[in-house]
């Protein structure tokens, strides 16, 4: 039985590689702070087989990345990061119908600003709560977390903008050819 | 134009207008921050420091003032007045002895000569290096003979 053009065993393969590819390069660019492109493959996958998968996808990247990493771990902020994640892929799934976006080289500055406004909200909320779980105001946190989030942004604005046309362009060749 | 572009023009404003907001905020946060903290430290500053005014007096009618001089606390006035000044000094048993400051001595009948002020300038008894300065104390250098 197919599903969004995908086997389930098919599905279950595409999940475990872009599960694999945001986690390695989430290691990859562990110097860079908040520059990333796991927000973006979480998003694609939202897109291309819609929010659950999206969703899982986020929450096996964090479950990986938010416990093996030389920064610690905490529960509450774990479960922080895992839920921010979530929401890039339901809005990959959710948006895939407005969106519309073609497949291709050419940059869609529409996904620029989806990519900015989700990782706003994302960062809000999990300085927010990570201002509670280090016991600091919230009106700090989110202050002095600025340049960070700003650098989130930006960086998930251009990869978003940039990236997510040829990654799906790459992918649906990828899958057009196996099937 | 359509109605989406009109939505995706807005979104973007949007955007600039979060990512300048933020940046606005956390800038005027980090300047109230660095006046504080300038501020703290002045005050902490103040407290291990003191200000002394400084005359140096040439002796040819030409005078500069130093006024607040900020010297460490029980700093000599040898050691302030090589804050304000170039000295030429020489070490003697007794204690120092200056032979030029900013360039000007050399005169065998004249000498840098220092006094304080307290009820009235006066006459330093003890050589440069061995008087201890304190906060508001004012020092005078003068270039003169003894008439």
């Amino acid at each position: 039985m197919k599903e969004n053009g995908l086997t389930p065993a098919r599905k279950a393969s595409m999940l475990a590689v872009m599960a694999a590819a945001a986690i390695a390069t989430n290691y990859l660019l562990i110097g860079v702070v908040n520059v990333k492109f796991m927000d973006l493959i979480v998003f694609t996958g939202g897109y291309l087989y819609g929010s659950g998968f999206g969703a899982t996808l986020g929450v096996l990247i964090w479950l990986v990345y938010g416990t093996l990493n030389p920064f610690g771990v905490n529960l509450v902020t774990l479960a922080a990061t895992i839920t921010g994640e979530v929401l890039y892929g339901v809005a990959g799934g959710v948006l895939r119908g407005g969106l519309k976006v073609k497949p291709g080289w050419g940059p869609d500055l529409r996904l620029g600003v989806a990519g900015f406004l989700l990782t706003f909200v994302y960062d809000v909320f999990t300085n927010v709560v990570s201002a509670y779980v280090a016991g600091i105001p919230v009106s700090v946190a989110l202050i002095s977390g600025v340049p960070f989030a700003l650098m989130h942004e930006l960086s998930n604005a251009v990869f978003f903008a940039v990236g997510l046309p040829p990654l799906l362009q790459a992918i649906g060749r990828t899958m057009n050819i196996d099937e | 134009m359509s109605d989406s572009a009109y939505k995706w023009a807005a979104a973007l404003l949007l955007c600039t207008t979060l990512a300048a907001g933020a940046a606005a905020v956390y800038l005027n946060n980090r300047v109230n921050a660095l006046e504080a903290e300038y501020e703290r430290t002045l005050g902490e500053l103040e407290e291990f420091t003191a200000t002394v005014d400084v005359k140096i007096d040439y002796g040819n009618g030409t005078a500069a003032w130093y006024n607040d001089t900020r010297i460490g606390a029980g700093e000599s006035l040898l050691n302030a007045t090589l804050r304000v000044a170039d000295l030429d000094y020489t070490m003697y048993e007794f204690g120092v002895f200056v032979n030029t400051v900013n360039g000007v001595g050399g005169d065998p009948d004249k000498y840098w000569l220092w006094s304080y002020i307290d009820d009235g300038w006066q006459p330093g008894m003890v050589g440069a290096d061995q008087w201890r300065l304190h906060d508001g104390d004012t020092v005078a250098w003068t270039y003169t003979g003894f008439s």
